[in-house]
């Protein structure tokens, strides 16, 4: 009897299993991403009769990103202007936060992928790309008329393809154009008004600046006059300032035609020392390692940092609040003072924050694949460029004296906030002027300065593509040495490590497969070069 | 009513003179099929989302990728396994994982314990009842909330106990950046959040002690020490054990929410668990069949512990889950 009543619950559980297998498991549907769907190429440039892009009953589903400085607000015209063009149900769905593991979470099954992505940086890509989550955009070119319009009539478009290459070789990523990135970028800052009220001198050097803050700590004992967070992160920004093109993890050594790794560097250490002597005398907060943004905000609007590196766009965000009680309230960007090191130089890295564009995913239907490319193509005609850059005369913008400028709330809300311009989803091909009316002209002022303190070259990292053999490399070694580098780093920070420690330090990093791994990018740097 | 369920059970009263003894599971079945029926949900619930899920284990001995799917997926052995053990974190993880979990036993588990101890010799009900209501509050806090709290009274810029330390001529420190402080920070907030609780399930037992045990035991001179030893604790020590067993049926599994929000570089020495490993690889990493990996591992080496723990309880007090 025993017997029998297993049987039938094996039998059950058999067939259960056999009903429900897993998702993703048919293979006749399965369209390689590289390979072009044939249908659907007739009519993807048909305009419909309405004057629009798609028909009603087309339905697409457009993932993208939100920034915690403009969260995603589905009230904002610039997206509801954008749907009114396209026509059809374009579904908009935003990822609020944990942007990486959400993603990753979506792309574990092929049913749930949405049909457009807007990837925010090209890791996103590179990662999902090698499995035939996307599909690629050459091999689709003849759906594209806007954009091969565009490639065709812009010289820099083929270096903004070349950076945008997969690992298999492909292109899958849209490049984004127009877009000021300056502002994005992190740069040092002082409190202007500060300085010249105690007459300080600003810091040419990292000796000077050490000098000022100790000098700023005198008069404000509650302070942390250079006041960062991120942790460790900041060691990237200051790297150039030691040693050129110098970063915390791998970069290619433009100077020396060759790919290292930051932390090894005798250099970085000179850094590393010198940043922790800040942090032993006060000059840093005490919280650096765990201090979330809300403190630090907090830290800088009550007088208590007077000199951090961030992004520019703080400029705008602290002076606009802080004004109200204090008109004198002023954030100028600092040009980088120099290293301690014979090679040091006032430079800080390129950024790399022109690497967001949009992704057509593989979501196996020729239709679905070729509405996609459709919609990615609308942005980067004439239509698409002026909505998302500008959205409607008289509704959102005004033209004052020939120059269009943005109409704003009481408030004076940003135009981001306000309409959602220069969003996650809402640049590829961007008017120039729009992006700069979006700052206050103080914070253009200092954009255009800031120019000429970048290297000339973006780290290669940031948009270099492994392949499959190359990314296991990288998941054995370079995740472990980063896990371990962080901790030490912390450690020594914290003096729980002796910097006597730190030659074996470096040795102990080389013991983890640190050649391999180089061996890997350079590999993989020549590969891109040809 | 009597009458109505002798008639029902009438049926199951014919059987022996039907002289079928081997076959019965017909009529086994039959006969509690309403009781059957009544545990149907829950059979199917268990196969739909504790059994078929299985299934997914396979993909820890593949490369998986979800295009590929389950069947395009190359094998790989025991890649993945090998890979974690090579990793130089694994043995952090283990140890920070059991040592965690240990710990947590130790100070975490007696807390709901004494406290119900104590309750239970608080005569005034009102009070009583107050301060059970004050104490399980924190339970219904999530634990991102918790966290967050733990985080604002220890701020060195803003937290109240900084100042206190301050004031007390100590030095401002950031507490979350120090490995040593972490299993304190996590047990204690455990211990605050969880205590009132879990003292309801030992409350609930204590008052099902026969009140005529304590009668006579002051009859015949027992001090309130010796109820104690003799009468409350000997009868609360099954829902102990069984409580006991359970939790050391994870011990590898301590949580992964408040590890994980307690966590940064700098303390990552104490603070990096199996199930935050898991998720920093697996999930974050986009790497599926590792983050499979280590969470089968994890499973077998707790079904291993449940198995170990049961026995022995059942050899030495006659309480054990099966």
């Amino acid at each position: 009897m025993k017997r029998m009543f297993a049987v039938v619950v094996v039998l059950i559980m058999v067939l259960s299993l056999v009903a429900c297998q897993p998702i993703g498991t048919g293979t006749t549907q399965t369209t390689s991403g590289t390979q072009a769907p044939t249908a659907g190429t007739s009519e993807s440039q048909a305009v419909q009769p309405s004057g629009k892009i798609f028909s009603d009953d087309v339905e697409l589903r457009i993932i993208v990103g939100s920034h915690a400085s403009y969260p995603y607000d589905e009230n904002w015209k610039i997206w509801q202007y954008v749907k009114e063009a396209l026509g059809g149900n374009v579904i908009i769905e935003p990822i609020m936060d944990s942007w990486d593991t959400k993603i990753s979470l979506l792309m574990a099954s092929r049913d749930q992928l949405p049909d457009v992505l807007h990837a925010p940086n090209k890791t996103t890509v590179d990662r999902y790309a090698l499995d035939g989550a996307f599909v690629s955009i050459m091999d689709n070119l003849d759906k594209l008329p806007n954009f091969k319009k565009w490639m065709d009539t812009t010289p820099e478009s083929e270096a903004y393809i070349r950076s945008r290459v997969s690992g298999d070789g492909n292109v899958y990523h849209f490049p984004t154009y127009g877009l000021h990135t300056v502002n994005n970028i992190r740069t040092w800052l002082y409190r202007k008004d500060i300085f010249e009220e105690h007459k300080l001198e600003v810091p040419q050097d990292w000796n000077e600046l050490y000098a000022v803050g100790k000098k700023l700590k005198e008069l404000y004992p509650d302070s942390y006059p250079i006041c960062n967070r991120e942790a460790m992160n900041k060691l990237s920004t200051f790297g150039p300032q030691w040693k050129p093109y110098m970063q915390n993890k791998f970069y290619y050594d433009f100077v020396n035609n060759k790919w290292s790794y930051g932390i090894i560097e005798p250099e970085f250490r000179e850094l590393f020392t010198m940043y922790k002597k800040f942090y032993d005398e006060g000059l840093l907060p005490v919280n650096l390692m765990t201090m979330v943004t809300n403190d630090w905000r907090t830290l800088v609007a009550n007088n208590q940092g007077f000199i951090f590196n961030d992004y520019l766009i703080r400029i705008d965000m602290f002076q606009s609040a802080a004004r109200v009680d204090n008109p004198n309230f002023t954030l100028t960007a600092l040009e980088p003072p120099k290293g301690l090191t014979p090679n040091a130089t006032r430079l800080m890295p390129k950024s790399n924050s022109e690497y967001t564009g949009y992704v057509v995913c593989n979501t196996g239907k020729k239709d679905r694949i070729a509405n996609a490319f459709k919609y990615v193509d609308w942005f980067y005609s004439d239509e698409g460029k002026e909505i998302i850059s500008w959205g409607k005369e008289g509704e959102t913008y005004k033209v004052v004296d020939g120059r269009k400028q943005f109409i704003l709330d009481e408030q004076n809300t940003p135009a981001r906030n306000l309409y959602g311009v220069g969003t996650y989803g809402l640049y590829q091909l961007v008017d120039v002027e729009s992006n700069e009316a979006l700052y206050t002209d103080e914070s253009n002022e200092n954009a255009h300065r800031i120019i000429n303190w970048l290297e000339p070259q973006f780290n290669p990292y940031e948009w270099l593509s492994l392949n499959e053999e190359e990314v296991l490399v990288k998941q054995e070694i370079e995740v472990n040495i980063d896990s371990f580098v962080n901790d030490q780093l912390s450690k020594f920070f914290l003096g729980e490590r002796p910097m006597s420690e730190w030659d074996n330090f470096v040795q102990e990093i080389y013991h983890m497969g640190l050649e391999q791994m180089l061996e890997v990018y350079e590999q993989a740097y020549a590969r891109t070069l040809k | 009513m009597k009458a109505s369920m002798a008639k029902k059970s009438g049926h199951g009263m014919v059987i022996p003179g039907r002289k079928i003894e081997r076959n019965n599971l017909l009529l086994k079945l039959k006969d509690g099929k309403y009781l059957l029926l009544m545990v149907l949900p829950a059979f199917i619930y268990y196969i739909l989302f504790k059994y078929i899920p299985m299934w997914g284990v396979l993909i820890s001995f593949q490369r998986y990728s979800p295009f590929k799917g389950f069947y395009g997926s190359p094998w790989v052995g025991l890649q993945h396994y090998q890979i974690f053990f090579k990793s130089p974190f694994w043995w952090r993880c283990v140890r920070n994982t059991l040592l965690l979990s240990l710990y947590s036993i130790l100070w975490s588990f007696p807390a709901p314990i004494i406290f119900a101890l104590v309750l239970n010799e608080v005569k005034n009900l009102r009070f009583k009842k107050l301060v059970q209501t004050v104490s399980y509050m924190p339970h219904f806090l999530s634990t991102v909330v918790v966290v967050g709290l733990f985080y604002m009274f220890l701020s060195p810029n803003t937290g109240p106990v900084q100042k206190v330390i301050v004031a007390m001529g100590g030095e401002k420190s950031d507490l979350f950046a120090q490995a040593r402080y972490f299993r304190t920070i996590y047990i204690s907030s455990g211990i605050w959040q969880s205590t009132g609780w879990g003292a309801i399930i030992y409350l609930a037992a204590l008052s099902n002690i026969d009140p005529t045990l304590y009668e006579s035991a002051t009859i015949d001179g027992a001090s309130k020490f010796q109820q104690l030893k003799y009468i409350t604790i000997p009868s609360i020590i099954p829902t102990i054990v069984i409580m006991l067993l359970l939790r050391l049926s994870h011990v590898l599994g301590v949580g992964f929410e408040k590890a994980f929000l307690l966590q940064n570089d700098a303390n990552h020495e104490t603070s990096d668990v199996l199930e935050t490993f898991v998720y920093r690889t697996g999930i974050s990493g986009g790497n599926y069949s590792y983050g499979t990996a280590i969470g089968l591992l994890t499973s077998v080496v707790n079904l291993c512990f449940l198995f170990i723990f049961n026995g022995i309880s059942r050899k030495i007090s006659e309480t054990s889950l099966w």
